[in-house]
């Protein structure tokens, strides 16, 4: 069975519609060059504002429709970067598991990368999935720009549907067209960092946030609501290796040799919690204090589980913003979006058969209608969604 | 808890803030000589980031990277492992003005770094923004973050790069940042301007990066790396990787007339960024106006690494607003249908005005605080790594209760560029050049570990098994060159064939090898098979021979030059002297001096508005005062 695509027009009536609109900005097309033969234009068919896992799994699997993709992210240092528990999946029994798997049925980028060198360790008894989130950020980054894309840096402001087409402003002053858009900007909506009890802007620890595109998203009707996801601390792996430390709760990060405590939860400031800790473990140290960000997700009813906007179409959300929870989830979203706009744009690629019960499609389901926010499709949760 | 009631993390014995390329290579120093080291940083994900040229080296800057390699520092051994491109400069000029270049891997390079901080056992990292430092009678004792967390130190070196009060500025766009997405550092400038440091602005500015799959690289020249590439580090094995080609174009009438047409818009002009930007490593608007005669300005378009399509075009730096960057991109030849993946951006920032450091870096009027790069007014990785690496070891001396570690203008480019900071006022961001070193003959590429590697390992920071094969290096020159004196060629007809294809003249009688050796044509390679007795060494052992012999002259000329300044530079002027009631000098001279505080007369000297019967005065008054 197809994704069901809403739409209430044919595909070839935009089609049409885009060629007759004098376009404002200039087009400037330049020679062909392969494999990207669109490289001046500042129309695409898909716009897609966000380069973590949803973004980047959105821009290759609409591209691989056909579809001409411009992604945008505010730095791209941090593309497909994942800030929270490096544990993607906890084994066989986790749905996170399941819906990898139905992403790679799909053509997505994720499970690919993780049988890269150095980027994931899967314990094949278990299953578990662990990640080296700097070498998968390097790989994510990698596979993006050697897919069919455009990638740019850029803080996009506002968004506007105009005639059909939908046009993103940036904070620079420049203007991009699409017949579609797919936002997936993650934490970053109104994003707001809170350590140690002080709060202060961003989208992530270090980053700023994206509040005029947070303000233009109300602005034009979509509801949103406001939700706490935590990050834990991290640890220095060196400093535990004479204590002893459990392996419960702690995972190896990769980068820098940190492990990340899920689930602990430490009080006060950074020497407060680090007092804390060593109570116990007296050589213990924190290289990164937890915090939590406070940030806009989809309201229930926003979207439908095509993901796209309900009201506005040719917008589209994926990932966090949509109302996940995992990284998983937001890079099969990702996928789900992508698709589904390339097709809105005119350019449907190959079909993919898929079941209705699968897990990703009651991934789209939850997002889409489950009043519980963030939604997920894990069955039992055993800690906070990070 | 402490006293005060902030809640205290344990004692470090030094703290760096800042994880840039200053801050690495002084906590990196700190940590190897035996001292308890902390790394704060904004983002740990951003350790060693480079915010422009994906190179390391090049002119001036190259001996730079050779000298912190000699004294036992971190970026030529990352340098020799990420490099996508080396290149040696300047091999058609002579020794003095060489340099070795490394197009790097940006992200290997940052790897690197993170793998060598975290190799350290004494030294810990920290993610966190520091708001304060903490000073008690005129000494350092911590530094606060933003939670409240209080860090005891006893030594502390800020390496903040761009991050003080940084504003990007883009055309008519400004906002606050210390790199395009990062958050800059808000408080940190107040706590020290209140604790009594004199600030001011500078600006930097970077070019945009456009796609490597929208180039023209067949209407480019492509410049290739060097086929043996040497290495900064002896002890780097050879790198014999395939190397990634650069690309050179130059910018056309077209691409003038476009910047010309848009000039009102650059931030230079409206205003909107009032630091002044560094003169030498100029936009192609300020080249524009600068130079109108050049019909044509080089434009080389570098890849930022093996995994990533971003392309780095260097000399295409501007802050013009982004839809003209994209109109000057493609108005350059091969760069047509060039697509942008970054703009190009100006950023604002805070430095501290360097005269009130003293030569060893430690702030004159703050016991135990340290500054070490961008913050002092430099530019560059180079500069920057140079100073944290200075700035690591005399905190740790200070820390010791040791006299400080400082180089002469004599002894190494360090010197250089340390005793310009503090001695000169710098009116835009300094960068280092050959011009610089009056004495650059002696301060040359091939023989910086010969110069300073005694002192990387009497500090702890050079190995004894690295010091002597350096050593044994030298010993080896030595015993080639007095060989070479000895060593003589007979006249004879190939060797007058010799010669004569070298393009010099016969031989007459026979001399010794050094002698001939002096001709400029005369090569020591080719001199090998025609030598009395025969010689065999390595090619670097061969090469540096060879430059000490032809250029002897000029080096003892050099030598002699130092030995008849030693005595000004050797004369201490004490360090709570007051020159209120020295009479016979200028004004100006009087209020530089007690601004800057020389620590003897040679630094004293070269004070801009010091005149040389100012010194003369000074002297006569330090004579009679002993």
């Amino acid at each position: 069975m197809c994704w069901q695509i809403r739409i209430s027009l044919p595909a070839s009536f935009f089609r049409r519609r885009l060629q007759n609109i004098p376009l404002p900005l200039q087009t400037v097309r330049g020679r062909d060059l392969k494999p990207l033969d669109y490289t001046n234009r500042l129309n695409y068919d898909v716009l897609v504002i966000g380069g973590g896992p949803a973004g980047c799994e959105a821009s290759a699997a609409a591209a691989s429709a056909g579809a001409t993709v411009l992604c945008i992210s505010i730095n791209l240092d941090t593309i497909g970067l994942h800030p929270g528990c490096p544990v993607l999946a906890d084994g066989i029994d986790d749905a996170r598991y399941h819906v990898l798997g139905e992403l790679h049925n799909m053509g997505g980028m994720l499970p690919g990368l993780l049988r890269r060198e150095g980027v994931s360790a899967s314990l094949s008894s278990s299953r578990k999935i662990v990640i080296d989130k700097r070498q998968l950020s390097l790989a994510y980054k990698e596979a993006l720009e050697s897919g069919d894309v455009a990638v740019r840096q850029g803080l996009v402001v506002s968004i506007r549907p105009e005639a059909e087409i939908w046009t993103a402003h940036t904070k620079l002053g420049e203007s991009f067209n699409g017949a579609c858009i797919i936002l997936a900007v993650g934490t970053f909506l109104l994003g707001l960092i809170e350590e140690a009890g002080a709060f202060y802007p961003g989208g992530r620890y270090g980053e700023i946030p994206a509040n005029a595109l947070a303000r233009r998203l109300d602005s034009m009707g979509v509801k949103t609501e406001r939700v706490r996801s935590a990050s834990f601390p991290h640890l220095d792996s060196r400093s535990l290796k004479a204590e002893g430390f459990g392996a419960e709760g702690l995972t190896p990060d990769g980068q820098l040799g940190e492990l990340y405590g899920k689930n602990i939860i430490t009080e006060g400031n950074r020497a407060a919690a680090l007092a804390g800790l060593r109570a116990s473990f007296p050589e213990v140290w924190i290289t990164r204090a937890g915090y939590a960000i406070h940030h806009q997700i989809l309201s229930v009813n926003q979207i439908g589980d095509n993901l796209e906007a309900n009201g506005l179409p040719g917008l589209f959300f994926a990932g966090r913003v949509a109302g996940c929870s995992y990284f998983s989830e937001a890079a099969a979203l990702g996928a789900i979006a992508g698709r589904n706009a390339a097709a809105r744009a005119g350019k449907p690629g190959p079909a993919t058969l898929t079941s209705s019960n699968n897990f990703v499609s009651k991934l789209c389901r939850a997002v889409a209608n489950d009043n519980k926010r963030p939604a997920t499709v894990r069955q039992h949760p055993t800690d906070i969604p990070t | 808890m402490t006293k005060t009631g902030m809640h205290s993390v344990p004692a470090f014995d030094v703290v760096v803030v800042g994880g840039g390329h200053a801050g690495c290579e002084a906590a990196l120093a700190a940590a190897r000589m035996g001292c308890s080291t902390l790394l704060l940083t904004l983002n740990l994900g951003k350790i060693a980031l480079m915010p422009c040229n994906p190179a390391v080296g090049g002119i001036g800057k190259g001996q730079l990277t050779r000298e912190i390699d000699a004294l036992g520092g971190e970026q030529g051994k990352n340098a020799d492992s990420s490099f996508i491109q080396m290149k040696m400069l300047n091999t058609g000029k002579g020794p003095a003005v060489q340099a070795l270049r490394a197009q790097t891997d940006k992200k290997i390079y940052e790897d690197n770094m993170k793998h060598a901080l975290i190799a350290e056992p004494l030294l810990q990292v920290l993610e966190g923004v520091t708001t304060e430092i903490i000073v008690s009678r005129e000494t350092i004792v911590g530094v606060k973050l933003k939670d409240g967390s209080f860090i005891p130190a006893k030594a502390v070196i800020l390496a903040c790069g761009t991050f003080l009060r940084g504003k990007i500025v883009i055309g008519d766009r400004f906002f606050p940042a210390g790199r395009m997405g990062e958050a800059p550092a808000r408080e940190l400038s107040l706590s020290l301007i209140k604790a009594g440091l004199k600030l001011s602005r500078f600006q930097s500015a970077t070019p945009p990066r456009v796609d490597a799959r929208s180039l023209h690289t067949d209407k480019m020249q492509i410049e290739p790396g060097d086929q043996n590439p040497a290495t900064f580090s002896p002890s780097s094995k050879p790198n014999r990787q395939a190397q990634l080609p650069c690309y050179l174009t130059y910018t056309t009438e077209k691409t003038h007339e476009v910047v010309r047409s848009h000039l009102h818009l650059s931030p230079i002009k409206t205003g909107s960024i009032s630091g002044a930007g560094p003169r030498y490593c100029p936009s192609i608007d300020r080249k524009v106006i600068n130079f109108p005669d050049r019909n044509r300005h080089p434009v080389f378009v570098e890849p930022e690494g093996q995994r990533t399509k971003e392309v780095y075009l260097q000399g295409l730096t501007t802050s013009l607003p982004v839809w003209v960057q994209e109109k000057i991109v493609r108005a350059t030849p091969g760069l047509e249908d060039a697509r942008l993946m970054r703009p190009g951006y100006a950023v604002e920032y805070d430095y501290v005005i360097p005269s009130q450091l003293k030569l060893s870096l430690e702030t004159k009027i703050i016991a135990g605080l340290f500054l070490a790069g961008q913050i002092n007014g430099t530019s560059g990785y180079e500069e920057a790594a140079a100073q944290g690496l200075i700035a690591g070891i005399n905190a740790v001396l200070s820390v010791r209760g040791e006299a400080p570690f400082t180089l002469k203008r004599s002894q190494a480019y360090i010197g250089v560029l340390i005793d310009d900071l503090v001695t000169k006022e710098v009116d835009e961001p300094y960068r280092i050049f050959t011009s610089r070193a009056e004495y650059r003959l002696l301060l040359r590429h091939d023989n910086a570990h010969a110069r300073l590697a005694s002192f990387g390992n009497s500090l702890g920071l050079v190995s004894d098994s690295a010091f002597f094969r350096i050593s044994d290096e030298q010993r080896r020159l030595d015993n080639l060159i007095s060989n070479l004196s000895k060593t003589k060629v007979q006249p004879g007809a190939s060797v007058d064939r010799l010669l004569t294809g070298l393009g010099t003249a016969t031989l007459p009688e026979s001399c010794s090898a050094e002698q001939l050796l002096k001709r400029p044509e005369a090569r020591l390679k080719d001199l090998l098979p025609v030598l009395d007795k025969p010689i065999t060494e390595d090619d670097g052992i061969l090469n540096r021979a060879e430059i000490e012999i032809k250029y002897s002259g000029y080096i003892s000329r050099q030598l002699d030059d130092i030995n008849r300044r030693s005595s000004m530079e050797e004369t201490p002027i004490p360090a709570n002297m007051s020159f209120e009631h020295l009479r016979g000098i200028t004004n100006e001279a009087r209020e530089k001096l007690a601004r800057i505080r020389p620590s003897n007369l040679g630094q004293a000297s070269r004070i801009a508005g010091v005149s040389p019967a100012d010194i003369s005065v000074l002297c006569l008054y330090l004579r009679s005062d002993r």
